[in-house]
């Protein structure tokens, strides 16, 4: 819900989440019903295992639960969950790649402000988005292109450009400062439109500079 | 701002057409996001005017953006939805 989340979404979300610190659980499972199929595909994406995203799904409601008293509202129910979400599946994928569970900026990528790619193979997509997204075949081009990414850059693009997160919001989930945000964001565009045009660019109109 | 597809040589406009390539990447999230000002985003436009891969590479980016947001990855496994709602269900009562 967070894509997009409306003014009617975050109204009805904070009713829910006042009823559900009150004690009710039907409110608390409304708030997951609600959002349960967007935290699973958050968690798919940013580990490529559908058994790693059923198990982050479940930790995420249940450190929602554990933590739903102290959440003051500061931010949107929908930023707070993702929030939740994209650490407890960074934990998981660090634990999978034998990393230690230190800040992602330690654990991930060393060089942060280094070199950024220029784009390399240019062309006009053959098809729009809305048709692309309609093919099964896409949406594994879609998994293969993040799973390149370094997991950091993966949280970072799906905060951002998927869940619409702000970058000082995607900082503060992360740990993050803003500007080391704005690069592995930048880094991770790049990566995936390079990717993503190979497989759906028109071969036949390469644009280069002469 | 793209390297060429054989040639090696960086692509820089100058004065000439307003931003270079290398300034349009430097401000590349800004300008997709709308987040540039005034005056670079004009820079930036007189640029793109003038390169076609640059105004490619923005518009491929775009899309790239676009795709994501519009793929839904995967329905819930209804028999898993049905394990973590009883699972949160019973720690709810346990916490009580």
């Amino acid at each position: 819900m967070a894509e997009g989340a409306t003014t009617t979404d975050r109204a009805e979300d904070s009713t829910l989440v006042r009823r559900a610190k009150g004690g009710d659980l039907a409110a608390f499972e409304s708030l997951v019903s609600r959002h349960e199929q967007r935290i699973y595909g958050l968690a798919r994406r940013l580990t490529g295992s559908e058994e790693d995203a059923q198990d982050i799904t479940q930790q995420t409601f249940l450190s929602v639960m554990r933590k739903l008293d102290g959440f003051r509202e500061a931010a949107a129910f929908s930023t707070w969950l993702s929030t939740i979400a994209v650490n407890t599946a960074l934990k998981v994928v660090r634990k999978r790649r034998g990393l230690p569970s230190t800040s992602l900026d330690a654990a991930v990528e060393p060089d942060p402000d280094g070199h950024v790619p220029h784009p390399d193979y240019i062309a006009d997509w053959r098809d729009t988005p809305d048709r692309l997204a309609q093919h099964a075949e896409t949406r594994k081009l879609l998994d293969a292109a993040i799973a390149q990414l370094e997991p950091g850059q993966r949280a970072v693009f799906m905060l951002r450009d998927v869940e619409d997160l702000s970058i000082r919001e995607t900082a503060k989930a992360l740990r993050l400062s803003e500007a080391n945000v704005k690069v592995r964001l930048l880094r991770a565009r790049l990566h995936l439109r390079e990717r993503l045009t190979r497989a759906f660019g028109d071969k036949e109109i390469l644009h280069a500079h002469t | 701002m793209p390297t060429p597809k054989k040639s090696k040589t960086t692509h820089t406009i100058g004065g000439k057409h307003g931003a270079t390539c290398d300034e349009l990447l430097a401000l590349l999230n800004e300008y997709v996001d709308g987040g540039v000002d005034i005056k670079a985003c004009k820079e930036l436009e007189t640029h793109l005017a003038g390169c076609n891969p640059c105004r490619v590479v923005v518009d491929n980016i775009r899309k790239t953006i676009t795709l994501y947001r519009k793929d839904k990855p995967c329905e819930l496994p209804v028999q898993f939805r049905d394990r973590l709602h009883e699972t949160l269900r019973k720690r709810w009562k346990k916490k009580g």
